[in-house]
């Protein structure tokens, strides 16, 4: 490239370099990463046998897998943020990736919310896609009672792949892609509130989804997609894959929570009230709400189950002091919150279409509003429904059976709002109209036959059958499958700029409407009369049933063909241009122009009225795109300045909501610890009354509580303004950190006993350990304010107000400090409880 | 078709009409699919539970098929009547809410969920003695009177089948007497499995470490099959038995009989019955 070329050239091309961070480099370093940590794996258990069946060991297909995708993240360039931070500098926001448009810009990190949206919605359908072939094998071995296609193990893992990536899928795409791209259009922003984290919580989903499916070279994962321990922890080595990728998917989900849930609370447009907020934008913000909560519990069993099978802890081992209940509770806190991620979005997703094809303003937006809410929060309350026949004490069934059942009551409202949209409305029927009716047709049957679960005698028979089968995937693929299809047709145009072929498009929908209740309603006589799920073989009664089903799958699959050949055709070998606001929608994503501009907005919009006023005489404009008729200042890369006020607001309730996660996150080990004390015997949660070295436990005690007031006393000068002296007090609360994960290093290596002697020591372990981790997390940032703040004393930081759009001053510090003092004091909260329970109690 | 001229008789004649269609769609098939379809609802009346658990599923069916039927009757005539004519108006008239529709919609919600929960609850407490339903170590609807024992122990990838009122001989398949009330103790030996009994309509997860309680009552000599219903490995799909029996009480003294003297030089090596069974060296409670 010349430079002359790169002169004339109105975008700056970007820099000819040697290494380049992308997605080739990012394979490299994974690749380098993996051999790294299975090397360290290795030499760690040098003289642990390998798993039967395969050449490898948990622990260094563990750490191989960890480091992968440390490698991965790294060479995709996530490492270059972190390093500048701890020097002291201020990044800026935009990282070089607005200077090209082309195909590229998709294979590499980026944080424009646009890139990152499409990311996941093509890697989600190419997921979606190996999930749906996974369900094809299913399906092609069930043709016969008997079927050969595929060995028990193989067959299990077919089921397991199935359904975890399915719903790794199906939980990361709406709100990753939809959410991602639409959210801040919709609420009149030009980023998500942590772009970062964003492109971040990609990066995590891909990789989940690429460790889960190495597990077919490791042996298989036999589990379904419960994991349900003891199998789990018995299980050979490819079981390590779902426990790693769950604890990544676990991740991702919760980054995608915490940063939505922040833009909508703090980026949104002047005038766009929380009355006129898109009720799309509503069931994000509900689903964030779980998945920012949820999805930690969920790291922290997979956490578990992976020292269970690494270093030999017993939680989920009963005979030596866990137990599988245990982990049926951790995974269905987390899993039921998980059902309606899956289901919440759909709902959004149908409500903000059928007011466009029916042209009339969303009846009861507020109870859809209230019906999402209520069922985010009551999600909460209902996980023990899963554990009906499972064992555990039945003095709280008719709690959990009556909890619910009241989810139906929220849920009926958004029902309620969808009818009430339709009634006397002018119903245009085109394929995004056309799939949200099949949401509702297909999930009041999911709802409905629910009713049966939720009741405990009826549940004792449809309890693990196909009848279960068929009633989460009426709710699940009938429900947000449809829905995700319905949001595919309708928002397509905008993000590529090109129309769908319309006849295409219907044949894909009313094939897959048939084929799917085709194949679905036979499940549920199938369960009902006596077919377990997840079995390889069956009674030679059901042959007939099962056929019906596996050849209406194919069917499935053909129209699932049919969307792919239009998806190519329309967008890659035939394209035709969609017009801007082609469904003449009063949604704000729907007034900018197509393909969106680089940064949504010249000028931030001036909302005016709701996004559903179709009718209303005399309704304003949705919003004023152009407020004051001069575009937003731009710095010399030509990134729009932001209102600098903003960030300390998003900054201060990004910190509070992750304080949030990370007190979920250490919720399941303070259950772990009650709960396996009060269901074992002495002998069995710790025999001897075991418990760590009483002065490491103090010291560690000590120094959390010195750092703490040491920060304590360095906020009070942050909130006065007064930096003399803060970083002497910052330096001693590192110091102190520091001190505090070497501690917990000590007690850990230390210890007079096995991790395997009981309940007791196998919560000590994780505790521990997962203390230690999100301590060095802690630590870091920690390092980055006082690297800052020593920046800023000595004047070397970069004075010029948000070079790329974020503010690097005093204020920003000051915000991330306050951010992280919420998290400090959580994290002591923390680890006093430890002291007191571990140390103490015991 | 409804005038268009004055828009509050229209809406009023159009919310009738659907209720009054919905009205005689749910009156006929709604009867139907509780004369035709509830007799074979499974699991049907093999036991005091499957027929306890049959008349459930009927009332709950019968009462979802309204619900489904009002959804599809209103679904289907908004696509008839309500789609666009193309009659020159480009929107459809302003109706933000409707205060007596939404609170009859939910105060019918409310009933449903006051009469679906307490009405389960009841069942499967009083009348159902658990309903089949695995009720833990500590069962809370028990039956009156004596009971015979049975533990069912799981593990990959069978059943075994413990008499303890017998001398805790083991059996590899499941018999019991009719008209009797049989408590079984599910426990596993490894993985989570689910003892399922097709037909007498139980089930109840087997976990390793814990006990498990289901009651049955059998109301007729037959055979009935078993099934597992919790993902356990391998041959999870192998792990079942087509041929258990209920049989009458003095057929069930004679094979208990068979039994005993099959077993007799093995029981001294078994272990001792144990609501909780685990193999040496592992024993809880201490």
């Amino acid at each position: 490239m010349s430079e002359t070329a790169s002169l004339t050239s109105p975008s700056r091309q970007p820099v000819r370099r040697f290494w380049r961070f992308g997605i080739g480099s990012g394979l490299l370093l994974a690749l380098v990463g993996f051999i790294l940590g299975h090397v360290i794996g290795r030499t760690i258990s040098g003289s642990w046998e390998p798993a039967d069946g395969t050449d490898q060991q948990d622990l260094a297909l563990v750490l191989g897998y960890v480091f992968g995708v440390i490698g991965w993240l790294c060479g995709l360039g996530f490492a270059r943020y972190p390093i500048r931070r701890l020097r002291g500098q201020e990044p800026g926001l935009f990282v070089d990736d607005h200077s090209e448009d082309g195909a590229s810009r998709f294979f590499r990190l980026s944080t424009d919310h646009k890139v990152v949206g499409i990311q996941y919605i093509v890697g989600g359908l190419t997921t979606f896609l190996i999930g749906g072939l996974n369900a094809m094998l299913i399906r092609y071995q069930l043709l016969s009672p008997n079927g050969t296609a595929w060995n028990p193990n193989e067959y299990l893992t077919i089921v397991s792949l199935h359904g975890s990536v399915m719903v790794m899928t199906m939980s990361a795409l709406i709100l990753g892609g939809f959410g991602n791209y639409l959210v801040p259009l919709m609420i009149g922003s030009r980023r998500t509130a942590f772009p970062r984290i964003q492109a971040l919580s990609f990066s995590l989903f891909i990789s989940a989804v690429l460790v889960i499916m190495t597990s077919v070279f490791v042996g298989g994962i036999p589990t379904g997609w419960t994991g349900y321990s003891p199998l789990g922890v018995e299980a050979r080595v490819g079981m390590d894959s779902y426990y790693v990728a769950f604890a990544l998917v676990a991740m991702a989900l919760t980054l995608v929570g915490i940063d939505l849930m922040v833009t909508i609370i703090s980026l949104r447009a002047p005038g766009m009230s929380w009355k006129r907020l898109p009720i799309f934008v509503w069931s994000v913000l509900a689903t964030t709400v779980m998945m920012a909560l949820a999805s930690p519990m969920l790291l922290a069993t997979g956490f578990m189950g992976l020292l269970d099978r690494t270093v030999d802890t017993v939680n989920f081992v009963a005979p030596l002091g866990g137990s599988a209940f245990l982990y049926e509770n951790l995974f269905w806190f987390f899993g039921h919150p998980e059902v309606y991620i899956l289901a919440i979005p759909g709902f959004g997703i149908i409500l903000e279409i059928i007011p466009v094809f029916t042209r009339r303003a969303l009846w009861g937006y507020g109870l859809a509003v209230v019906g999402m809410l209520g069922i985010a929060f009551m999600s909460f309350t209902v996980w023990q429904h899963h554990l009906f026949v499972s064992g555990i004490n039945s003095d709280l069934r008719p709690f959990y059976s009556l909890s619910t059942e009241l989810i139906s009551i929220p849920t009926s409202l958004i029902f309620l709002a969808a009818f009430g949209t339709l009634w006397k409305g002018k119903i245009r029927f085109s394929v995004p109209m056309l799939f949200s009716m099949a949401f509702l047709s297909n999930f009041i049957i999911g709802g409905a036959t629910g009713i049966f679960l939720s009741d405990v005698p009826s549940n004792a028979t449809t309890h693990g059958s196909y009848f279960v089968t068929a009633h989460f995937h009426f709710t699940m693929m009938g429900g947000l499958v449809f829905a995700m299809f319905a949001a595919v047709y309708y928002w397509l145009p905008k993000m590529t700029g090109l129309r769908f072929r319309e006849g295409a498009a219907k044949w894909h929908f009313w094939t897959l409407f048939v084929a799917f209740n085709s194949t679905f309603l036979p499940l549920f006589v199938l369960g009902a009369r006596g077919m377990p799920r997840r079995v390889p073989t069956y009674d030679p009664t059901f042959v007939f049933l099962n056929r019906w089903a596996s050849v209406s799958a194919f069917c499935i699959f053909a129209s699932m063909l049919i969307f792919i050949a239009n998806f190519v055709w329309s967008q890659f070998l035939k394209r035709e241009r969609a017009d801007a606001n082609p469904w003449d929608s009063r949604g704000l994503e729907w007034q900018v122009a197509t393909p969106v501009p680089a940064h949504n907005f010249s000028e931030i919009p001036v909302v005016l009225s709701g996004p559903y006023e179709y009718g209303v005489p005399g309704a304003e404009p949705v919003a004023n795109l152009t407020p004051t008729g001069i575009p937003d200042p731009v710095d010399e890369d030509g990134n729009p300045i932001e209102n600098p006020d903003r960030t300390p607001d998003v900054l201060i309730a990004g910190g509070r909501i992750f304080s949030l996660s990370v007190m979920f996150f250490f919720a399941a080990f303070v259950f772990a610890f009650f709960y396996l004390r009060s269901i074992n015997s002495n002998n069995l949660w710790n025999k001897g009354y075991l418990g760590p070295d009483q002065a490491i436990s103090q010291a560690i005690l000590g120094s959390t509580l010195v750092g703490l007031a040491f920060f304590g006393a360095a906020m009070r000068r942050i909130r006065k303004d007064d930096e003399r002296g803060w970083h002497r007090l910052g330096v001693v609360a590192v110091v102190m950190g520091g001190a505090t994960i070497l501690l917990q290093i000590i007690q850990l290596v230390s210890l007079g006993f096995e991790p395997s002697s009981g309940g007791y020591a196998s919560v000590l372990v994780g505790w521990t350990a997962a203390m230690i981790a999100v301590e060095v997390g802690a630590l870091y940032w920690l390092l980055t304010l006082v690297a800052g703040q020593a920046r800023l004393r000595h004047g070397t930081h970069s004075a010029t107000l948000g070079s790329g759009g974020m503010l690097s001053s005093r204020a920003h510090l000051a915000a991330s400090a306050q951010a992280y003092w919420g998290l400090n004091r959580l994290l002591a909260g923390v680890i006093v409880l430890a002291y007191v329970l571990l140390a103490v109690i015991r | 078709m409804s005038s268009d001229g004055d828009p509050d008789r229209a809406e009023i004649s159009h919310g009738r009409r659907i209720f009054f269609i919905w009205l005689i769609v749910a009156g006929i098939v709604t009867p139907l699919v509780a004369l035709f379809v509830t007799p074979y609802l499974p699991p049907g009346d093999a036991s005091v539970q499957a027929n306890n658990q049959q008349g459930i599923n009927a009332i709950l069916l019968v009462l979802v098929v309204p619900i489904i039927l009002g959804c599809v009757v209103y679904v289907f005539y908004s696509f008839v009547l309500f789609r666009d004519r193309g009659d020159g108006r480009p929107d459809s008239p302003v109706l933000r809410g409707n205060r007596r529709v939404t609170v009859w919609w939910i105060i019918g919600t409310c009933l449903i969920v006051a009469f679906v929960v307490p009405y389960g609850t009841w069942q499967w407490m009083g009348p159902g003695v658990g309903s089949g339903s695995a009720q833990g170590p500590k069962p809370i609807a028990t039956p009156p009177g004596e009971t015979l024992e049975v533990q069912v122990i799981g593990q990959q990838w069978q059943f075994t089948y413990r008499y303890p009122s017998f001398g805790g001989i083991e059996t590899q398949e499941l018999v019991i007497p009719e008209d009797q009330y049989v408590e079984l103790h599910v426990t596993s030996l490894d993985v989570n499995h689910s003892f399922w009994a097709v037909g007498l309509a139980l089930k109840a997860d087997a976990v390793n470490g814990a006990d498990n309680v289901v009651f049955v009552s059998a109301t007729r000599a037959g055979e009935f099959k078993i099934r597992c219903a919790e993902l356990c490995g391998l041959w999870h799909g192998e792990m079942y038995q087509n041929d258990a029996r209920v049989v009458p009480e003095a057929e069930f003294q004679t094979w208990i009989q068979q039994q005993t003297e099959l077993n007799e030089g093995l029981l001294a090596y078994l272990p001792p019955y144990a609501h909780i069974y685990y193999p040496q060296p592992f024993y809880r409670g201490d």
